[in-house]
Parts: structure tokens; C-alpha cells; sequence
């Protein structure tokens, strides 16, 4: 049985522009529902000198509310994502452009877009429209940010949320999206929760109200929501530290500079490699990685709970803002 | 699963080595075609007719992984048509888009997918959109 969708601009009649990590999103679908599942983001104003891309979305058939597990593969320009059989996104990363089609029960789920869909998204397209997605922490401070990369498991999110507990403000705990805006790096978050082990129980008590569940990546995990976890969550911020989190055994907490050299080759090394036929972007992606290494980086490594870092950290900052050598 | 020299795993599969490269007509279109699945490309061999002189013609490039670990699915074929993307998908695990303006074929085939199957049902319908 063939089932044939052709997706026609022209019966995509509601327009919204949506602003996703700093990059303007046109969507253009059939569905009001879709449009008021993504209020949130809706852009206040659009510059039209906005870094952008355009999303077709069709909404057909009533479908499960359960989401199928998703499945993606790429080559070239073109990258592709299913939800079962009735959910499919086809990204066009040479023409900026998403084409979907998805049905009424994805549509009205908040919790598809905001932490599955429009992640992803960022993650797939961001180098088409200068956004780079990094595998770092992300908090802040007084309006400057502190990133916080590491391998997984360093303890990536349980640092970011014990800087949360103490008075950062919280921008994402495992995903970030940079991006060069009128000459300076900004940091983005997506709002998503933020991702703790179930052993990180004896760091963080409040954790008893909530339940371990599945993570997207199959772990056992809380997911506990930015608005819970920090005073202020933040969609953005100009970073000024870079930290580069290492696990140690050795007894407190421990920071050493690290050249913009290194910090540029871990970078270069941490995001996903793009083929040759989109070398604009991995043009583009360069020159964020370069801003990126200009930063204030630092080696941390630390033994104990994270509240050990967090006690360092908060006078490591202060001195740093008062110009002290470390 | 592979990974690329910076040790992110390719999830995509955007890196896998198509060591299989031939050029032949099929269904009147000039095909390029790379592949890493060597009966795929016997297949296409025996479908297709020798290439003759058509360098006034430009190419459909095609692209076609099989996908050792593409999930199973059902029967269903679902074609989505926003242009210039027309997008196959049989069940979740086979996937092909052809870019009609660039007459671009990329793919990737579950491995219950015979390749008799894709060069008979599967890449015609496809074919039928390129202008």
C-alpha cells in the first residue's frame, strides 16, 4: 500500500515566526493547534536581518499519543527523521528548510516539541543557520555565562545544578547553542530539564519528589525542570569562562588555564563531523569555535560532591571579576 | 556503529564507505550510482543497460547504503512530496529522498529489503518525480 503526502505551500495558511536558540524559525503548517503548542517560542519581533529557516508542517491523521522511538540517517544535505510511520522530518540543511508531516496527537504534544523535536532540530540544522551546538553546561552569572564541557559522565549536569542551587542562573545542563550575534559569542538554552543520574540523590535531596524515569537515551534518570532547579532560567547569555570538566580522585577542587589552542582542538574534536558538500557551514561553525576559544578557559577537576566545586568555583569567579591571578 | 575520526559517533550514517561505484541507464536515466552493498549493485548491473555515450546528459547521482541496523517495519510506503524533496519511507527503517534539482538519490535500505525489491518498486516511484 503506497500512501502519498504532498505537502503544498499553499495549503499551509497559519504563519508564526518562532526564535529557537537565537534563530528565527518561519514555520508555516495547516494546524492552529500546532501553532498554539509553540507559543512559547514565538519570536516578539523579527529582525529581517535574522539568521532564518522555514518549517512546512502538515498535520494529518489523528495518530497514537505515544511517541515512536525516533530514527534518523543523513547524508549530504539532507537528514532524516521518523517517529514510527506516520511522523517524518526531512531537513534540507542546503536550503535551510524542514518539511514534516506529523499527526494531530504529535501536534498538541508541548513535551514532543520543547524537549525532543525542536532540540534536535537545532542539533541538525543549527550549522545551515550559524548556531553550534555544543556539548556543554551552561550557567550564569551577573550576565556573564560559565560553560561547562566535559565527556559524558564527567558530571556535566550535576555541576551545572548544584551552580543552580547556589545562585546561577540555569541555562541548560548537557546541550548548548552558541552563535556569533552582531560580533559576540552568545550562549542559547532550549529549556530543557535537566538530566541526573539516580545517584545523584545524596547531592541533591529535593530529588526525593521526583520519580526516576526512562531518559530519551534509554538511561535511568530525573529529569527535573529548568524552572525547578535554579531561581532564574535564562535563554541566553554572552559566556565568558569555558571550563573543561574532568573527573578526579585527587582531594578537592582543582583549575588550570588552558590555552585557546587546546580549548580549540577539544571543541573542533567534540561537535559532529559535516560532509564536504557543506563546507559554507563548517566555515561558519570555524569561526564560532574561534570566538569560543578566546574565552576564559580553565581546567576543573574536582573529588566529593559537587557542592566541593561549587564552594571553589564561587571564589574562583570573584577573583576573576576582581582581576586576581589564580 | 562507525565513528568518525574526531570519535563522535556518526549517527547518521553519514560517513559509511560506498565502495561499490558504477554508471549505467535504468528506466531511461542516467545513473551514478555508489553503494556499499555489493549484491545491490549486481542487481542494478543486471537491471540496467551498459552505459552508451551520454555525456551531454547530466547524471542522477544515487546514493544507496544498506543500513545493517535500520529496525524492521511494517509494509507500509509512505511518500512525502514538499518539492524538491520527494521522500520514500517503507516502514522506519528504509529511507530514500530524491533531490529533484540537484537529481540526487540518497538511501538507505533495511536489510530485509531486497534489492530486486528496491530497483522495482522502490526507485520508481522516486523516478517518476525527476523532471
Amino acid at each position: 500500500m503506497i500512501r502519498q503526502i504532498t505537502i503544498d505551500p499553499a495549503e499551509l495558511r497559519r504563519r508564526y515566526d518562532l526564535r529557537i536558540a537565537g534563530a528565527v524559525c518561519r514555520l508555516s503548517t495547516n494546524s492552529r493547534r500546532l501553532g498554539e503548542t509553540l507559543c512559547r517560542w514565538e519570536a516578539a519581533e523579527v529582525e529581517t536581518s535574522a539568521a532564518a529557516f522555514s518549517m512546512h508542517i502538515l498535520v494529518a491523521g489523528e495518530g497514537s499519543a505515544n511517541t515512536a522511538p525516533p530514527h534518523f540517517r543523513g547524508m549530504k544535505h539532507v537528514v532524516i527523521a521518523s517517529f514510527g510511520e506516520d511522523n517524518l522530518f526531512v531537513f534540507d540543511l542546503a536550503r535551510r528548510h524542514v518539511a514534516a508531516k506529523v499527526t494531530e496527537a504529535i501536534a498538541v504534544d508541548a513535551n514532543f516539541w520543547d524537549r525532543i523535536l525542536l532540540p534536535i532540530t537545532m542539533g541538525v540544522l543549527g550549522p545551515a543557520v550559524g548556531v553550534l551546538p555544543v556539548h556543554a553546561a551552561c550557567v550564569a552569572m551577573e550576565g556573564e555565562g560559565v560553560l561547562i564541557a566535559g565527556a559524558s559522565g564527567a558530571g556535566k549536569s550535576t555541576l551545572s545544578v548544584a551552580l543552580a542551587q547556589s545562585g546561577f542562573n540555569y541555562l541548560s545542563d548537557d546541550w548548548t547553542y552558541l552563535a556569533v550575534e552582531r560580533g559576540r559569542l552568545l550562549a542559547h538554552g532550549m529549556g530543557v530539564p535537566a538530566k541526573l543520574l539516580p545517584d545523584a540523590l545524596q547531592h541533591f535531596p529535593f530529588l526525593a519528589r521526583y520519580r526516576v524515569g526512562m531518559a530519551l537515551n534509554q538511561e535511568p534518570a530525573y529529569e527535573v525542570p529548568a524552572q525547578e532547579i535554579a531561581a532564574q532560567v535564562e535563554s541566553s547569555c554572552a559566556p565568558r569562562w569555558f571550563l573543561f570538566l574532568e573527573r578526579s580522585t585527587k582531594k578537592g577542587c582543582h583549575v588550570e588555564p588552558v590555552s585557546p589552542e587546546q580549548a580549540r582542538s577539544y571543541v573542533e574534536r567534540s561537535v559532529e563531523r559535516l560532509p564536504p558538500e557543506l563546507d559554507d557551514m563548517r566555515r561558519m561553525r570555524r569561526a564560532i569555535i574561534e570566538q569560543i576559544s578566546l574565552l576564559s578557559c580553565w581546567k576543573l577537576s574536582y573529588a566529593g560532591p559537587p557542592q566541593t566545586a561549587v564552594a571553589a568555583l564561587q571564589q574562583f569567579f570573584a577573583d576573576q571579576r576582581q582581576g586576581v591571578a589564580v | 556503529m562507525s565513528t568518525n575520526a574526531s570519535g563522535v559517533p556518526d549517527l547518521l550514517r553519514r560517513f559509511t564507505p560506498m565502495s561499490h561505484c558504477l554508471s549505467l541507464t535504468v528506466r531511461g536515466f542516467h545513473v551514478s550510482l555508489q553503494t556499499n552493498d555489493a549484491e545491490l549493485a549486481a542487481a542494478m548491473k543486471r537491471a540496467g543497460e551498459a552505459q552508451t555515450d551520454d555525456s551531454q546528459r547530466r547524471p542522477l547521482l544515487m546514493s544507496l547504503i544498506r543500513d545493517g541496523d535500520a529496525p524492521p517495519g511494517s509494509a507500509q510506503v509512505t511518500l512525502l512530496a514538499p518539492w524538491p524533496l520527494v521522500t520514500l519511507l517503507l516502514g522506519t527503517g528504509t529511507v530514500l529522498t530524491l533531490d529533484c534539482e540537484r537529481r540526487e538519490l540518497i538511501g538507505f535500505l533495511a536489510p530485509a529489503v531486497p534489492a530486486e525489491r528496491v530497483i522495482d518498486d522502490l526507485l520508481p516511484l522516486l523516478l517518476d518525480h525527476v523532471p
